[in-house]
């Protein structure tokens, strides 16, 4: 394949939308060549989409579409195109798509282009990229509109040959006929098979998957990698068109904060500055909304920011002008120590907890975390002819445009929302607060392009956090050391502060993240959610309420069996108890991921693996030498079962590095394992962050961290010096998969947190480590 | 413990466990619990259905469930968050709410159930039927 098709987007800097709209039809047309697309033409009609009913992928909102006129188009020349209806953050989802489509089609991979759909759910089912689930929700659909392409591809060679279905086949990119010996191409197919009806998804023959070229093959590299690497991609910062103006904004540095008087004479003098646009405050709950503020419109983005550091702005800080975290700490842990709200309970604990040999409590404190993805919000947005379109990079573009749509006061038929490469993620740009900003910029300015970026400050200080919680746990052991009764208690500000006014409690997906689904073999046990007040906005983090969950459990079992003089590793596999297969909603969970509980139990002999095989990887049992240690921690979330194993040393001046971390994952069926193992490497390096250094602190309302150097992610010095992944293999496709962008994080701090007691004997009970193994 | 909790099972731990479920007569008050619990299956299934994978759909539907539902409105007015045409995003959300608050119900009578059947092996009949009528109080009211 020529570096011209795998081209995602053309350079930066190109004049026309087009160029940076690569996703819309328009420009997939003009990419292929006028005319030549052939199967691409088809718009799925209401009989198509199908109705949320369902589990997992059949209850999101605008359900799924396996359509190959939505998905596949064919260029005379045979080059293929897939539209990659999720968004790409580096999760490789651009690739593994396409993947799972050429496979069934029967493509020469090196004749596979991709193009990025754009936000419109009622075309290409839904488009939230969140939840760890683009394949398990679309392998199916994307391996059925494979097959639909083939099948149709096959029939037009039947048909033009005049011979039986049954006697052709396609193989690489052509059909043959073995009898004659005759061969056409697919590209050559592809205009007669494109008026072809879509065979009926019950006709279907999905590959078996002993006859997969692609999925659950090594050696697929990323799509995008040429671009990336070669600073040819498009990014939502790189995107502008011809007479761009350029925007940031001074937003309240309270949440529930607004502008009380604002002077703009001095920022209007800046040169370059265009203009200075007010933007309402928010209602509470703000929802996706912008905070409110002031906007400055300049010529620039040097001379925006300018402007804005000359605005003289006097704020209402709200109602939560006293947040600060040290106060808020003690809150919450007061609110930990009381009994709270009851979310699952079996036995009776107080009773065995009361005839226990050996009682042992510890609380766990987990900071707020911000996302911070390399690349900070930014979006383009321009007004024209009554339209609206936009360049971004969300990963929700359909609510993306819906909101945009509603603050503009157009129809959502006439805004298009076009999805770019994320620079990361990691839920942050689930929220699209930055693109309706860049909306009403441009509509203050008659339509013209405005190009709106966020500063790094700008993403600390006025971002979705992650929760701040916490974690309180007892346990009651017997005489031999086992635990007879388990209470954990879990107080923190809960994401559904976003959606209502002042929640109290945690929602059951928070609660189903680690918390009420432990599945321990502990014949007493019970979790509680006390009351927790919200004073930010709270948002979901990778691997969201795992992070704080399984940083407490996997602590506190290695706490338990240090208070039992056993090795930690065994103890949690006792804790686990044999292999079972458990109903998630016998254990209280009643979200599973939005999962058939039948169809997606927890198999505690898979976590029991996970944990052995990083175990066995690290070399569990060795010795390690002075000052060094190794820690385990195991997790079950998004419906795979990972686990670490680290090794740390800690050096006399109390300087924390990590020599070494094995990470085993089984999330079932893998379709394309390099970006498994990418997804793994990256959640270690960055819950080494998570748990050495990052952590977003409030004080008076405002956040207290700027920009890296006071809110630190994993640096070199500090990634773990070598990563070990164990993909646990699974080739029963007929099983359904497991999630892959996030079950890797939670595990990865309280591994090394246990591999820091293990060289010192100091028990890390609050993140990030940071200083304390200095004092 | 839930006596379904443990599946395929073999092992120490799990005689100990099967051991505490209780003891290995029905009283009165078990066979509601086991009346109730098949409705407890069906509300937590229901749940799992309306919540949804993701997570921005899950907080919204669980946050907007759990309030139309604390609040006494089980009818659940229009969703804020319309992820889909509005009518139908108050369509899921509605059955959200029906499932037990988006599920928060369904757990909190999950574990009082739970608690009964604890009582109930302890012999405490009149304190299992009260447990049990809690638990159908959180998941009805």
């Amino acid at each position: 394949m020529s570096a011209r098709h795998r081209r995602h987007a053309p350079a930066p800097g190109g004049a026309a939308p087009e160029s940076i709209a690569n996703v819309s039809r328009r420009g997939l047309l003009a990419g292929i060549g006028a005319g030549a697309l052939v199967l691409a033409v088809g718009v799925p009609t209401a009989a198509d989409a199908q109705q949320p009913k369902g589990f997992g992928r059949d209850g999101m909102p605008n359900g799924w579409r396996d359509d190959p006129k939505v998905f596949i188009a064919i260029a005379p020349d045979g080059t293929v195109t897939v539209t990659c209806h999720r968004a790409e953050m580096g999760q490789g989802v651009r690739t593994s798509i396409p993947m799972v489509v050429a496979d069934e089609l029967e493509a020469d991979w090196s004749k596979v282009r991709v193009a990025q759909a754009w936000g419109d759910e009622g075309r290409f089912g839904n488009q939230d990229t969140d939840g760890s689930r683009s394949l398990r929700h679309f392998f199916i659909p994307m391996r059925n509109a494979g097959a639909a392409a083939r099948t149709m591809l096959e029939q037009a060679a039947a048909n033009q040959w005049r011979v039986p279905v049954a006697e052709v086949r396609a193989a690489n990119h052509n059909v043959i006929h073995a009898a004659s010996g005759r061969m056409l191409g697919y590209g050559e197919l592809a205009r007669a098979a494109a008026e072809l009806p879509v065979p009926a998804r019950e006709t279907l023959r999905l590959k078996d998957p002993s006859a997969f070229r692609y999925i659950g093959k090594e050696g697929t590299g990323l799509i995008d990698n040429r671009d990336i690497t070669t600073g040819k991609a498009i990014y939502g910062i790189d995107a502008r068109v011809d007479g761009t103006l350029y925007a940031v904004v001074a937003r309240p540095p309270v949440f529930g904060g607004k502008v009380k008087s604002v002077d703009s004479a001095e920022a209007l003098k800046v040169p370059g500055v265009l203009k200075v646009v007010n933007i309402d405050p928010p209602a509470i709950p703000s929802e996706f909304q912008p905070l409110g503020g002031v906007a400055v419109v300049a010529r620039n983005t040097y001379a925006a920011m300018k402007g804005r550091d000359a605005l003289k702005i006097e704020w209402d800080d709200g109602p939560n002008a006293s947040y600060s975290s040290d106060a808020y700490r003690a809150s919450l842990e007061q609110s930990a120590r009381k009994p709270g709200k009851v979310v699952r309970n079996e036995g009776d604990v107080d009773r065995a907890m009361a005839g226990a040999a050996k009682k042992v409590e510890a609380e766990y404190y987990i900071p707020h975390l911000a996302q911070s993805p390399l690349e900070p919000p930014a979006a383009l947005v321009r007004i024209a002819n009554g339209q609206c379109e936009a360049w971004s990079c969300v990963q929700s573009p359909q609510i993306t445009r819906t909101r945009l749509a509603e603050r503009l006061g157009m129809p959502e038929d006439k805004v298009k929302v076009n999805v770019t490469l994320l620079g990361g993620g990691f839920g942050r740009k689930s929220k699209p607060d930055f693109v309706i900003e860049a909306g009403l910029c441009s509509k203050a300015m008659d339509g013209a392009p405005v190009k709106l970026t966020w500063t790094r400050e700008d993403d600390l200080h006025n971002g979705f956090y992650h929760t701040v919680s916490v974690e309180r746990l007892e346990a009651g052991l017997d005489a031999s050391g086992k635990p007879v009764a388990w209470l954990h208690r879990s107080a923190a500000p809960t994401i559904g502060s976003t959606f209502v006014a002042d929640p109290k409690h945690a929602t059951p997906f928070e609660l189903g993240m680690g918390l009420v689904n432990t599945p321990f073999a502990i014949p007493n046990i019970r979790a509680e959610n006390p009351e927790a007040a919200t004073h930010t906005r709270i948002g979901w983090f990778r691997s969201v309420s795992n992070i704080p969950h399984a940083f407490a459990v996997q602590s506190f079992v290695a706490e338990l069996a240090h208070a039992a003089g056993r090795d930690p590793k065994d103890y949690l596999l006792e804790l686990i108890g044999p292999p079972r297969v458990v109903d998630p909603t016998d254990l209280g969970d009643v979200w599973n991921h939005g999962e058939d509980p039948k169809l997606y139990p927890i198999d505690t002999g898979r976590l029991r693996r996970v944990i052995e095989t990083a175990a066995a990887g690290i070399g569990w049992g060795k010795q390690v030498g002075q000052n060094r240690g190794l820690g385990i921690a195991g997790h079950y979330s998004f419906v795979s079962y990972v686990a670490v194993a680290a090794e740390v040393e800690v050096d006399g001046r109390g300087q924390l590095s990590i020599p070494r971390v094995d990470i085993a994952v089984d999330c079932g069926p893998m379709v394309n394992p390099e970006r498994v193992r990418s997804q793994m490497e990256g959640a270690v390096v960055m819950g080494a962050g998570l748990a050495t250094s990052a952590e977003i602190s409030f004080k008076n309302g405002r956040v207290e961290q700027n920009n890296f150097d006071a809110y630190e992610l994993t640096r070199i010095d500090t990634a773990p010096r070598e990563i070990r992944v164990h993909l646990l293999p699974s080739n029963d496709y007929g099983r359904p998969l497991g999630g892959v962008g996030e079950p890797g994080l939670p595990p990865v701090a309280p591994a090394i947190a246990n591999a820091v007691f293990a060289a010192t004997g100091k028990r890390i009970r609050q993140l990030p480590i940071r200083d304390q193994l200095t004092s | 413990m839930s006596r379904k909790l443990l599946m395929p099972a073999a092992g120490g731990w799990f005689l100990a466990l099967a051991a505490a479920a209780g003891p290995g007569f029905a009283s009165p008050c078990t066979d509601q619990i086991d009346a109730f619990e098949q409705r407890l299956d069906e509300a937590a299934r229901s749940a799992a259905a309306a919540s949804s994978g993701g997570q921005a759909v899950a907080a919204a539907r669980g946050g907007q469930a759990m309030e139309a539902r604390n609040q006494g409105d089980q009818s659940a007015g229009a969703p804020t968050t319309p992820f889909q045409s509005e009518s139908r995003e108050a369509q899921a959300t509605q059955q959200a709410t029906q499932a037990g608050g988006g599920g928060d119900r369904v757990m909190q009578a999950r574990a009082t159930l739970n608690r009964a059947r604890a009582l109930d092996g302890q012999g405490n009949g009149s304190g299992c039927m009260e447990a049990v009528n809690e638990a159908k109080r959180q998941l009805e009211n």
